[in-house]
């Protein structure tokens, strides 16, 4: 029976090693009064590391001859890998677990979880071995067998229950895992010397080093595997979370930094990698099937949603934008086979529609670009509301829509219908204008927005240009709304024009949401550094409350601070006494004025000498970049 | 002139300030080490594994999810948790199992026609050009049933998965081969490799272990 691999690499490229136990062959048979299988299974001293050319075997598995098929898969029987001198064995300590290959490739690390020794195999010696035929004799199916002591580099005791090891960027330094000591085990593989233990709560099994068993293995921390928990955490029932406990190795000793619960599974190994090897999308080419990475036959765009009838075949072929799914009604017959076809159009980076149709168990997550699928029988009448199941927008709740069960058998008695409260023409027309009016200052806004990106070359930051692009996307909607208001209100229906209008104010509240954040990016590439003590100030205002009146760059429920310093003789001293004592200036004409105008007196807000210091640098910064605000 | 005055009076602001907040830090530090009875070596370790909010781990690590099967993604130093990945089990934020193009990928590892909808993931191993780690795939395998899942490292997601047609339970996989010509999956228990009845008596003849080596595309997902 097998155990745990591992592939050569560098040196022992081409070669694969793989563990394995019951060299006995025991079967059990408690029931038949015979010793349990444990008993059987770990009786021998060794068990066998297998030692196999898999480049020797790929090409073996290309002719006919060399292989029998067995459920259609190629099997090479042990005869003809032994004739091609592409298998071999060596004994090791029983019961193996972890066979480890050095980032080098030229040692191979086996630890038997029954002996309290690491074998560290030389790869060297292995080809020496098989180069000269020496072979110790054969195993009762033919395979040859390398004699243990001529193809180890040496052992080394490391403590009770060694299961898996993990390499560092230091030369020929390794870490073991030691199940029943509980403790991690540096170690050196070359001059066969241990180095530090560190204890671990509790019985580790597998260990994850920084890309720890590639060629370029990275050190700085392991990872341990705990199987055991035990008093680690809050208590959570007899079910206990996993524990894996991360360690820095970057010192002469190690040092235990932190424990994660891990609440699903027992998680036996890991691999670690750097992020800045990871290259992720976050979004999708248009219309994507992303299981198959190519374009989706139900690919839809907007203004080509649909629904089709083939028979009892309803297919849907929907989309999915902020804030709404197209079609929000689909009406079938009880039995029919509906599939719908679902595109997400949007292309803002975390902007995911989830999509579900209440009590027919479907599901789909639909990331920027993807279509995706659900399927099912209508097999049962009624009426079931379907939504995005994602908090995608300010008007996500408002994202639903209705599937329709019809039974084709039964008449249905319309209900009589709920009578709207209906409006005047005048209440119509001034509602139709307020909209309007809204729509024009939202306009304004994002008119201004678009000028101070324009005017700051947005252009030169990717971050802020993906945005714009996201901005314009919805911008971009409008046109086609207003043609619909426009006509709606020449054919004289206010009551649609002022939807159509509503929808153009979604629109642009989308549009300015995103503008603004880029706008917000933008001011941070293009400002100057804000000092410590202006860092520290811009934190202050915030904390003191004083955001909390004043906006930057605007009137609100405080005057506009810009330019503050400047507006009193000797400013940052008058300033300081007023952050610090208001009240005490309150007779003066120019508060007086301002006490007037806001209706409001500065409260005292118990600012520190030092945060005031820090608050004046803070507007010093504001006056320096005052053009972007 | 004037502007040197200004850099001066800078300066010395600056400084005043830092030493102030600097004392001011030390008590507010001191509070909370004496509040949750923390000494300076957990407060060092803290600030090793701290992300303050928007700042990013250095390394990413997958681990196998064991019973659940799916694989845990997580951020080193910070040991946050990053994504759940469904891969031999529905997993339903995802859809993954519950939309058509999820169930297809699910419906790959069907046994002797049989739906198996869980896994118990052992060992993941990521993709490599000479023998280093490229970023590319993840592939994982599950013990309970001799399976094979590729999950694509662009987005997250289990692509394809694999059923070895003669071993009946695996444990030693999967191993990338240096280049990501092969990945090495290794059974476990011996059983025979068809799927017929045999006595235990016949152990020796036929019941077998092996390792299966699947060809590996790296630019496509197909083994
Ligand atoms: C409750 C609202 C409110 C808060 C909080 C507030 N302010 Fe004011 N602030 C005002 C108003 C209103 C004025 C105008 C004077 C008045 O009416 O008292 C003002 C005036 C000022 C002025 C003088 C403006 C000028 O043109 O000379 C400064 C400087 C100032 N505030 C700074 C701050 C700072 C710093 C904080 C935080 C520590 C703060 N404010 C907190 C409302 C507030």
């Amino acid at each position: 029976m097998q155990d745990l691999s591992d592939a050569g690499k560098g040196y022992s490229n081409g070669w694969g090693f793989t563990n394995s136990f019951n060299t006995e062959m025991y079967t059990g048979g408690i029931e038949e009064g015979l010793p349990p299988n444990e008993a059987g299974m770990s009786r021998n001293d060794t068990d066998f590391m297998h030692v196999y050319n898999w480049k020797k075997l790929a090409e073996l598995a290309k002719n006919k001859k060399n292989y029998k098929l067995v459920n259609g898969h190629k099997v090479i029987p042990i005869s003809v890998a032994v004739a091609n001198d592409a298998l071999f064995l060596i004994p090791e300590p029983k019961s193996p677990h972890g066979v480890d290959v050095s980032p080098d490739g030229k040692y191979i690390t086996v630890c038997g979880k029954l002996d309290t020794h690491a074998s560290v195999y030389s790869m060297e010696k292995i080809k020496a071995l098989i180069k000269k035929k020496d072979y110790l004799g054969k195993d009762p199916y033919g395979i040859n067998i390398l004699d243990m002591k001529k193809a180890l580099h040496g052992q080394v005791e490391l403590g009770l229950g060694p299961l898996h090891n993990q390499y560092s960027n230091v030369d020929g330094e390794i870490y073991t895992s030691l199940y029943v000591d509980s403790q991690v085990v540096k170690w050196n593989y070359k001059t066969l010397k241990v180095i530090d233990k560190i204890n671990v709560h509790y019985n580790i099994g597998h260990l994850c080093g920084m890309e720890g068993k590639s060629a370029d293995p990275q050190g700085d921390y392991i990872i341990a595997l705990n199987k055991l928990t035990i008093d680690r955490f809050v208590q959570v029932g007899p079910l206990h979370p996993q524990n894996h406990q991360l360690i820095d190795i970057s010192g002469k000793k190690m040092d235990m930094l932190v424990d994660m619960p891990l609440p699903l599974g027992e998680p036996h190994q890991a691999v670690a990698i750097r992020t800045s090897k990871l290259h992720t999308a976050v979004r999708y080419k248009m219309g994507t099937n992303t299981k198959t990475g190519k374009t989706h036959k139900g690919k839809t765009l907007a203004g080509q949603e649909r629904i089709e009838r083939k028979g009892n075949q309803v297919t849907v072929y929907a989309t999915l934008v902020r804030s709404h799914i197209n079609p929000e009604r689909i009406t079938v017959n009880l039995g029919d086979e509906v599939t719908i076809y679902m595109t997400n159009l949007e292309r803002a980076q975390d902007e995911t529609h989830g999509f579900t149709v209440d009590n027919y168990n479907v599901h789909a997550s639909l990331e920027p670009g993807e279509t995706s699928t659900v399927k099912f029988v209508a097999d049962r009448e009624g009426v079931f509301p379907y939504y995005c199941t994602e908090f995608c927008s300010a008007l996500h709740l408002e994202m639903m829509g209705y599937l329709m069960v019809k039974d084709p058998n039964k008449k249905y008695v319309s209900a009589t219908k709920l009578k709207m409260k209906t409006m005047t023409k005048a209440e119509l027309q001034a509602e139709y204008d307020k909209v309007v009016a809204v729509n024009a200052a939202t306009d304004a806004v994002i008119q201004s927005v678009v000028a101070f990106l324009k005017a700051n070359g947005f252009d030169k930051y990717p971050d802020v240009a993906n945005l714009v692009t996201d901005a314009f996307d919805q911008y971009g909607q409008i046109p086609a709304q207003k043609k619909k208001a426009d006509a709606a209100k020449k054919a004289g229906d206010m009551e649609k024009a002022i939807l159509f209008e509503g929808m153009i104010w979604q629109y642009m509240v989308k549009t300015a949401d995103v503008g603004i954040r880029a706008k917000d990016n933008l001011v941070k590439h293009i400002s100057t550094k804000q000092s410590a003590a202006a860092a520290r100030g811009d934190i202050a205002f915030d904390e003191g409350g004083c955001s909390g009146c004043h906006v930057v760059g605007k009137v609100s429920s405080g005057p506009d601070l810009t330019g503050v310093l400047g507006r009193h003789e000797n400013g940052e001293k008058w300033v300081a006494e007023f952050i610090k004592h208001p009240e005490k200036k309150f007779n003066e004409p120019y508060v007086k004025a301002m006490i007037d105008y806001f209706k409001l007196r500065m409260p005292n807000q118990h600012m520190s000498d030092a945060e005031i210091k820090d608050i004046v640098e803070y507007f010093k910064w504001i006056d320096e970049n005052a053009n972007l605000f | 002139m004037k502007s040197i005055n200004t850099f001066t009076t800078l300066c010395v602001a600056g400084a005043i300030a830092a030493t102030t907040s600097y004392a001011s830090g030390g008590s507010a530090l001191q509070k909370v080490m004496k509040d949750r009875g923390l000494n300076e070596k957990d407060v060092i370790r803290a600030a090793k594994t701290y992300n303050p909010s928007g700042v990013h781990d250095k390394y990413v690590v997958f681990s196998s999810g064991g019973q659940s099967g799916q694989v845990i993604v997580y951020g080193v130093p910070s040991m946050r948790l990053l994504k759940y990945i469904g891969v031999f089990t529905p997993e339903p934020w995802q859809g993954y199992g519950y939309d058509e193009e999820s169930k297809a990928v699910l419906a790959q590892g069907r046994i002797r026609g049989k739906d198996i909808t869980w896994g118990d993931t052992h060992h993941p191993g990521l993709s490599e050009t000479d023998g280093k780690y490229d970023g590319k795939w993840l592939a994982i395998n599950d013990k309970a049933n001799p399976r094979i899942a590729i999950i694509d490292l662009h987005d997250f997601e289990t692509k394809q998965i694999v059923v070895n047609p003669v071993f009946k339970s695996e444990h030693g996989g999967s191993f990338f081969t240096p280049n990501s010509e092969y990945i090495i999956e290794a059974a476990q228990y011996a059983a025979p490799f068809d799927n017929e009845y045999h006595s235990i008596e016949d152990y020796k003849e036929t019941f077998r272990g092996g390792v299966t080596l699947w060809k590996f595309d790296h630019k496509k997902v197909v083994l």
